[in-house]
């Protein structure tokens, strides 16, 4: 404390956080570059004006954006966007051509990307080696012992073929394989580039719950995808990609009006749309609205019970009414869309 | 740093087949090649009535007879080089190994470390060989008086893995890669060949031509020494700049690029 206290005397004009972070050094004198990951780190990754072109074409143009600690930031855009060419960066397996990028609040360097558990693309193994000893590979790499090895083969199925040549595996199980590899050392934070890529449905289910207990557990965990269900349940942030040029980025519920679509039917449906144009969450009416039902787009804040309560009072019986939250997808798909137009 | 390359390096290879096929042929190879100059000797004196009785493998010259016939199988150790690096690319190691924790400089590092490795090893390899040759067909006591030979070799080799690593890296695929390695050593050879006829002396300063020349060509160059020599140094200067050279700019390439 009295260390914190002098550090935080000495730089009066510093802001709070830099106690936290004086902290965080003391407890790693002389060591700053291995800045290890705790719970005072306060953004993981934080991109500033990164840039990135392949000859003429634009990959990336001026991203910046930040994922806070204990996040699910969802990476999202079409193919070709930029998702990947950003976490390449990232990982420093691409350059930029200009901007930078700093993560545990420390300039990026090889030693905290060994804190990060990454699946990049395609699974990158070596062809002639089993599962067990590609992992001890990686194991190696991360600077971790092989006691991690077994549990991570378990969690994603291949204990049982950790003998068998990598050559030997199906697409379904080089990606699990992969994702092993991420998790061994249980790293805080996750960086998972399409992790359901080339699994079948089951794996696909086993992934999304994978994902989603590795969230619940408190973990940073960034994910790109063009899957948008995919992100849908476990995202508390997102970044949305089109051509290299970022849309939005934030929490899902700040940058995303998710508005409510409602499916109504009632004896009359001329009344019933005067009606509903009169409730004051009323936005627009949805689709072609012909035949015996409506579709009306309401305010997020509109549930089924108070447009009941509202059309009953204004004498209109509802004999149909469907609650439809408008998608992810749905959202996504109109911002993508608007910038195209 | 240093002992997490090296076991990583290790656990790569210590169960690919391929690695340790190649290495016990240049093993053999290494054998064989000497056996067959010693061979080669005993025809030549016979044939010659004993006019010609080169003692190749007698201390001191057997220093310098083991360095030359070795540096005609380094090729093999070249290959193996390719080998190793061109693995990384066909199977993308090279990013997940960078993804995973390496920097770009170590995964630099790791690649040098076998060709110093296989260097050194070919030397000692080299050594081994010079002392139980010379105690199986020399006549005469243990000398370190041209051992000096050793080191030349070891340059030799240094010289010409780096050039393999240097186009492993620059044409990632192992195929193309080894075509393009052999068919330097050979057009680095013509070349040579045309500017000595052509009385042009800089081709014997050529990366490859100057570890030969420095290695010089045992018993033939007594009976037909070259006129136009450079100094040994400048040999060595030479060498050591391709090498420095080579390597900086393999480790530009490596550090800037996109992987």
């Amino acid at each position: 404390m009295l260390l914190i206290f002098r550090y935080h005397r000495s730089n009066q004009t510093t802001v709070f956080l830099w106690p936290i972070r004086a902290y965080t050094n003391y407890y790693y004198p002389g060591n700053l570059a291995i800045h290890r990951f705790n719970q005072f780190t306060l953004s993981i990754l934080s991109l500033q004006q990164i840039s990135k072109n392949y000859g003429a074409i634009q990959a990336l143009n001026a991203v910046s954006f930040d994922v806070p600690n204990g996040s699910v930031f969802g990476i999202l855009g079409p193919n070709g966007s930029g998702k990947t060419t950003l976490l390449g960066i990232v990982t420093d397996v691409l350059k930029a051509n200009s901007g930078s990028f700093t993560l545990f609040d420390q300039p990026a360097a090889a030693t905290q990307r060994r804190q990060i558990g990454t699946l990049l693309e395609t699974p990158n193994f070596y062809h002639y080696l089993s599962a067990y000893d590609n992992l001890t590979i990686s194991a190696s790499i991360k600077g971790h012992g092989e006691n991690d090895i077994e549990r991570v083969l378990k969690v994603v199925g291949l204990w049982e073929r950790k003998d068998a040549k990598f050559k030997t595996y199906s697409l379904g199980m080089k990606q699990r394989l992969a994702i092993g590899a991420a998790l061994l050392g249980n790293p805080e934070v996750l960086v998972l580039d399409e992790p359901t890529n080339g699994l079948d449905p089951v794996g696909i289910a086993e992934v999304r719950t994978l994902i989603r207990d590795l969230a619940k557990g408190g973990k940073t965990i960034i994910m790109a995808s063009h899957l948008l269900d995919e992100v849908e349940r476990v995202c508390t942030h997102v970044a949305i990609l089109r051509k290299g040029t970022l849309l939005l980025s934030g929490a899902v519920n700040e940058v995303i009006q998710r508005e409510e679509i409602f499916e109504l039917g009632a004896a009359s449906i001329e009344m019933l749309r005067r009606t509903l144009e009169q409730h004051p969450g009323f936005i627009s009416f949805a689709g072609s609205n012909e035949g015996d039902t409506v579709q009306a787009i309401f305010k997020s804040d509109v549930n089924p019970a108070t447009i009941n309560h509202f059309c009953a009072e204004k004498g209109i019986w509802l004999n149909h009414l469907q609650s439809r939250k408008k998608s992810l997808e749905t959202a996504f798909l109109e911002l993508t869309n608007d910038t195209r137009n | 740093m240093f002992f997490q390359i090296m076991h990583t390096e290790w656990l790569k290879v210590k169960k690919y087949r391929t690695f340790w096929v190649l290495l016990g042929l240049f093993v053999v190879f290494a054998i064989s090649i000497n056996y067959f100059t010693i061979l080669l000797m005993k025809m030549v004196k016979e044939k010659s009535n004993n006019l010609f009785s080169p003692l190749l493998y007698d201390y001191p010259q057997v220093w310098q007879s083991v360095a030359f016939t070795f540096s005609y199988i380094s090729l093999l150790l070249g290959l193996l080089v390719i080998i190793l690096i061109s693995n990384e690319y066909t199977f993308r190691t090279h990013r997940q190994n960078v993804i995973d924790g390496w920097s770009r400089q170590t995964f630099m590092l790791s690649k040098l470390f076998w060709v110093v490795l296989l260097s050194i090893g070919a030397t000692v390899l080299c050594l081994i060989t010079g002392i139980i040759f010379a105690a199986i067909f020399g006549e005469r006591g243990f000398s370190t008086e041209n051992i000096q030979f050793l080191g030349v070799y070891f340059l030799q080799c240094l010289m010409s893995l780096t050039l393999a690593m240097l186009i492993a890296v620059l044409v990632k695929r192992s195929g193309l890669s080894i075509v393009l390695y052999l068919a330097y050593l050979f057009l680095e050879n013509i070349a040579q060949l045309i500017l000595t006829k052509n009385d042009i002396r800089l081709g014997r300063l050529l990366p490859l031509e100057a570890a030969d020349r420095l290695l010089g060509y045992p018993f033939v160059e007594k009976l037909m020494p070259d006129t136009q020599a450079y100094s040994p140094w400048l040999y060595v200067i030479m060498l050591v700049i391709y090498i420095l050279a080579v390597n900086y700019f393999v480790g530009r390439r490596l550090l800037r690029t996109d992987f």
